[in-house]
């Protein structure tokens, strides 16, 4: 009898002990302070994967950053990073779990045109800011909303940037070939606007389904003889194969390609299909283009080497709009510190603040001066024409932020949150 | 001249489809197994011809190894994974298509999501009737040629390929005559993977190297084989160059969406008015 009471008791002692201690450690937890949490859709499979894979790589090293430095307002930050496969419907489904499963605050990311546009009306109906990677400039038109805000320099103005540039220095009589979707019509649309503006003329407009391996069946009997020039929105293998069809059909012909074309691009290997290929871009894809200390830092942080090359693998990185996803989490730190936000009720605060925000060039924003227009979310700032001359990508033109600026397609100052 | 050109092209993809479209057809007529994994062979050779172009630089040696390889992967999968089905068509599509997923996910994991280019392995333009045609793609169509002349000479002229006809004809009177139906079906088996490889390997340089490029393919190859009448090795064949031919003359006044929208009205028309295919018997 009384050994099993001894038994009992230490039984007792031991589980009264180990409540203790349970309910020592929740309290210590709640006094840590709650993570903000980030969420990340990004092509990690499909077309577009090796996009998704820089991009991830560049959230990471912003939040290692930050996290290292005390976080946002004290608080840290927590990613969750979800697969879009490169595909709108996914993608839409993933921005879904990621606010409603994983609670995430704000989402990042994706540069899929598709994706971003699919997930833009989501990011409204439950309220949460957003920030695509996309260029397309129908985000900043009717598909956007007060939540979105674009970063990356937008199709139209890349076109109209670069439609004086084209005039001047390439041709006057056009074809567009673009991938068949959203990205690519918007830039078909917007390059025939800009260059018809200028005097230019569009002779056909040729739309390639996106990871076409034979483009010849597209190019072929097409692109007409007085053509004199190629504006061409495709990137990864898809321009591989259309540079090599494009040469089988027309080697004469001059090309001009929408930012990304020759992003991760080894130009040695590219060859004569490519020589003399010029290309749009929001960021120099050697650090001779943008020498700065800002960007040398910035580089380091994200592990790529003056070359554009990944340090470790030594694999060409995909510089294009890293840059974006970078300087975007680090608008939305000064926008957190600034409204104060410590929650989702703080939300339409924190947009009016980044609504008013301009940026100086620094390590947080190394791709130079910029300012977010209020009306449409879009962030103006200038542009670079890149050249392969001899297998080396030079950069041969800067395009000041003032040419870029278009007549906004949206005024979303007065929209409800 | 531009509609020659891209009659030309047609043709060409018409030669490697043919190569897959045959190794779905006997793999079909001798086993009665539908094989839904089929463009997934045919990805493997085109990943297993970027890992040698990357790795030992040289793209012609994928000729070699990967057709060894294909033998070494398909003897154990029709030994050891087919066989039960064989003779059920309707359930050896369910298998099939489980083995097309572990694939096609096992393609994901090692070679990753990222669509990938073979360079062109024989950068020589050929002059034809005043047009220039990229000489890689000749050197396909007659590299096709050839292994569709290897196949005919292998299926007609020798005894072993006797016996495989046999048993496409009537696997049960085949047996009965004393056959080795075993040996026969682990062939038939192992030739359809060899050829979908080939038609990777080769379609690589001209394509994107991706997990799941088999996929449009593999429709492509059905469509060719059911048009073509089911297990009927000619009418595979002649189909297969027929319908890309007719395709590619198709994408010169329409664009290339709409000529294979076209190529799927006709298959509709044809299997109303024939619904076993034109050269079945």
């Amino acid at each position: 009898m009384k050994k099993s009471f001894v038994i009992v008791f230490f039984v007792m002692f031991l589980l009264t002990t180990f409540f203790i201690a349970s309910v020592n450690t929740a309290e210590g937890q709640t006094a840590k302070k709650e993570p903000i949490r980030i969420g990340l859709i990004a092509e990690k499979t499909g077309g577009l994967a090796a996009y998704g894979y820089s991009h991830e790589k560049v959230i990471v090293a912003a939040i290692n950053k930050v996290n290292k430095e005390g976080g946002i307002s004290g608080r840290p930050i927590e990613l969750f990073v979800e697969d879009t496969e490169s595909k709108p419907s996914v993608g839409a489904l993933k921005f879904r779990k990621l606010v409603e499963t994983d609670k995430v605050d704000f989402v990042f990311n994706s540069n899929s045109s598709g994706i971003a546009i699919a997930c833009a009306p989501i990011a409204k109906e439950l309220k949460v800011p957003y920030f695509p990677c996309s260029s397309a400039a129908e985000l900043a038109g009717e598909k956007g909303n007060r939540y979105v805000f674009q970063f990356a320099t937008n199709v139209a103005q890349e076109c109209k940037g670069a439609a004086e540039f084209a005039i001047k220095h390439i041709g006057k009589k056009w074809v567009t070939v673009v991938v068949d979707y959203a990205w690519g019509w918007s830039n078909e649309k917007e390059f025939t606007k800009y260059i018809t503006e200028k005097g230019g003329k569009v002779l056909k407009s040729i739309r390639v389904p996106l990871g076409t391996g034979d483009w010849i069946p597209y190019l072929k009997g097409n692109i007409p003889k007085e053509a004199e020039a190629v504006y061409f929105a495709n990137f990864g293998s898809d321009f591989l194969s259309f540079i090599r069809d494009l040469y089988v059909v027309r080697p004469d012909i001059k090309k001009l390609g929408a930012v990304y074309a020759i992003s991760a691009q080894d130009p040695k290997k590219l060859g004569k299909e490519a020589e003399g290929l010029y290309c749009l871009t929001s960021y120099p894809t050697r650090l001779a283009g943008l020498n700065t200390q800002y960007n040398k830092t910035f580089r380091n942080l994200i592990g790529i080497d003056p070359e554009g090359k990944e340090s470790g693998t030594g694999k060409y990185f995909i510089p294009a709009y890293n840059w974006t996803i970078w300087e975007a989490f680090f608008a939305l730190k000064s926008a957190i510190e600034k409204s104060g936000w410590t929650s989702k009720a703080d939300t339409p605060k924190l947009i009016q603040i980044l609504e008013k925000m301009s940026f100086k060039e620094s390590v947080e924003h190394p791709q130079g001066d910029k300012y977010i227009r209020a009306e449409d979310h879009i962030s103006i700032t200038g542009l670079y024409v890149e050249k392969i001359e001899n297998g080396e990508i030079k950069v041969v033109a800067k395009i000041p932020a003032k040419d870029t600026i278009y007549t906004p397609m949206a005024n979303r100052i007065n929209e409800s949150f | 001249m531009d509609g020659f050109f891209l009659f030309l092209n047609g043709l060409i993809w018409g030669l490697i489809i043919a190569l897959i479209a045959l190794g779905l057809t006997l793999i079909f007529g001798v086993m009665g197994i539908v094989n839904m994994a089929h463009g997934d062979f045919y990805m493997i050779g085109a990943v297993i011809s970027y890992y040698i172009v990357s790795y030992l630089n040289n793209f012609w040696l994928s000729l070699i190894i990967v057709p060894l390889l294909a033998i070494l992967l398909a003897a154990p999968l029709e030994r050891f994974v087919l066989r039960p089905y064989e003779g059920f068509p309707s359930s050896s599509m369910i298998a099939t298509v489980g083995i097309s997923f572990i694939i096609q996910q096992l393609a994901l994991a090692v070679y990753g999501g990222i669509p990938k280019k073979i360079v062109n392995p024989f950068p020589l333009d050929i002059s034809m009737f005043g047009i220039y045609y990229p000489g890689y793609r000749m050197l396909v169509a007659l590299i096709s040629i050839v292994t569709l002349l290897f196949l005919w000479l292998f299926l007609y002229k020798t005894s072993f390929g006797i016996l495989i006809r046999a048993s496409m004809q009537d696997r049960e009177m085949a047996n009965a005559m004393g056959i080795n139906v075993n040996r026969v079906l682990i062939s038939t088996f192992a030739i359809g993977v060899v050829l979908a490889t080939i038609g990777g390997v080769l379609a690589a340089p001209i394509t994107q190297v991706f997990y799941l490029m088999g996929n449009d393919i593999v429709l492509l190859s059905f469509i060719v084989v059911v048009i073509g009448g089911l297990g009927s090795l000619k009418g595979t064949f002649i189909t297969a160059l027929a319908l890309c031919a007719i395709e590619g003359v198709m994408a010169s006044f329409l664009s290339p969406t709409q000529a294979r929208v076209l190529t799927f009205l006709l298959m509709i028309v044809i299997l109303m008015f024939k619904p076993s295919g034109i050269f079945k018997d």
